[in-house]
């Protein structure tokens, strides 16, 4: 864990040094925000051992350009997705056909379990649930795994980014709207505004409705991004207290506390995971049922 | 502060990333779908089926065994009661027969003695009868030989003697 931190103490006291040398804060921000190099810095001195600039790839989209080429984030989001992959290849593997799971295919099953009893059958019937389960334990994972890689030193954390999720919002905004459809046709916009409004106030309630399927997706967009960078600047705050205040001295305090943030990372993660899946099974729940 | 987070690019969103995000996500959701999502789902409520199924075996295996131990106990009821019927029957029969027996033995008996009895009594008839006729035949014998030829009449003493012989024995048993 002390490990993990080692890079971030030594970037930090690079920033602190001398004149001329970015400050605490933009190392801070250097560090959570996207960025087009991947840098693995030595933990012991001011080198870089590597240093890989991505590609641009500018594309010509209805006249404007726009770059497709990789970030740090979508690299990081590939590896969470391979790490992913393996993860589930592994723990299927482990499993076989067995109806008793074994190994790390009881952690994938437990989630799976958890997912669909306490997340998709609370908020959905049984049909809707099973058509939606395989959206709702991908963001799941989706959020788990790629914060969690974010987490290892010389990583960075995809879903801290505003873009990631306000795509994983966008989803569930666009699953929302087909459930809505799929399951009461044009109704669903009559439908959007509760049963039992006085006539008068209809328009008022359905204009507020639409503004509300708009306001719950941005909120889900921003809780995540906000929860999932926070931690990571916190940290780096706490840790750049040493450098800021300047006396190796505040080590003593700041570094335990950097490892109990970074304890507490891991529980947010996971229960951010939980509030973004729970929330997209209740909105798409509640889109797909008249209300 | 603020404006620090604002020049740092971090609330920026650029069109490459969201497309990334979407492409990865589809191609992820797609690949686990495949891999995990579905079997582990499939696997799930295959073993939640055998699990049903088998509380559902075992609640019914329970109920025919109760439903057999019934039978057998109410089986073993009457059966105990038909043997015990049975025993008390056979007793029953078993007495009949021996009173039948001993009455049929004790008829036999009796009739056995009775007809010895006749016999006896038979016998003792013709005895006597036979008796009386020799008596006779010695008296007159006896009385020709003391007499002589006295008794040229023999067919009427002879008479005579028999009724003398026949009212004796009358004459004591009356006595």
């Amino acid at each position: 864990m002390i490990a993990a931190l080692v890079p971030l103490v030594s970037a930090l006291a690079l920033g602190a040094e001398g004149a001329g040398q970015p400050s605490v804060s933009d190392v801070v921000f250097e560090h959570v925000t996207d960025s087009r190099v991947i840098e693995i810095q030595s933990p012991f001195s001011k080198d870089v051992l590597l240093e890989w600039h991505l590609p641009s790839w500018p594309v010509q989209i209805a006249g404007h350009t726009v770059d497709l080429g990789p970030t740090k984030h979508v690299v990081f989001m590939w590896l969470s997705g391979l790490v992913l992959i393996l993860f589930a290849w592994l723990a299927m593997r482990a499993r076989g056909k067995s109806l008793v799971p074994k190994g790390i295919a009881n952690v994938i099953e437990m989630v799976v379990l958890f997912v669909r009893d306490e997340i998709a059958l609370k908020t959905m019937d049984e049909h809707t649930a099973e058509a939606y389960m395989p959206y709702l334990l991908t963001a799941f994972f989706f959020i788990v795994f790629s914060a969690g890689v974010g987490l290892f030193p010389w990583t960075a954390t995809s879903v801290g980014n505003l873009a990631v999720t306000g795509t994983l919002a966008l989803l569930t905004f666009v699953l929302m709207q087909f459930a809505g459809l799929s399951h009461q046709g044009l109704g669903y916009f009559v439908h959007l505004v509760p049963s039992g409004v006085p006539i008068l106030l209809w328009p008022l309630m359905f204009v507020i409705e639409l503004l509300g399927m708009f306001t719950k997706t941005f909120a889900l967009c921003i809780r995540l991004f906000a929860n999932m960078i926070a931690g990571h600047i916190v940290i780096f705050f706490v840790l750049g207290l040493i450098f800021l205040i300047g006396s190796p001295l505040v080590a003593v305090a700041s570094v335990p506390f950097a490892v109990g943030l970074y304890l507490l990372e891991i529980i947010i993660i996971l229960i951010q995971a939980y509030i973004f899946t729970m929330l997209s099974a209740l909105f798409i729940g509640m889109s797909a049922h008249a209300h | 502060m603020l404006s620090v987070i604002f020049a740092a690019d971090l609330m920026a969103v650029q069109p490459g990333l969201v497309l990334w995000t979407v492409v990865t996500f589809v191609v992820l959701l797609v690949v686990l779908s495949k891999v995990a999502w579905k079997p582990i789902l499939h696997l799930v409520e295959e073993r939640e089926k055998t699990i049903h199924g088998a509380i559902e075996g075992a609640r019914k295996d329970r109920e025919a065994a109760s439903a057999l131990l019934e039978e057998q106990r109410a089986l073993l009821a009457t059966a105990r009661k038909d043997s015990a019927e049975a025993v008390r029957k056979a007793l029953a029969d078993a007495e009949v027969a021996r009173q039948d027996l001993v009455a049929k033995s004790r008829k036999e008996a009796e009739d056995l003695l009775a007809r010895a009895r006749q016999q006896i009594e038979e016998d003792k008839a013709k005895a006597q009868a036979e008796l009386r006729g020799v008596v006779v035949d010695l008296a007159i014998e006896v009385a020709a030989k003391v007499l002589g030829d006295h008794l040229a009449d023999a067919t009427r003493q002879r008479a005579l003697y028999e009724q003398y012989v026949n009212d004796l024995p009358r004459e004591r048993r009356a006595g």
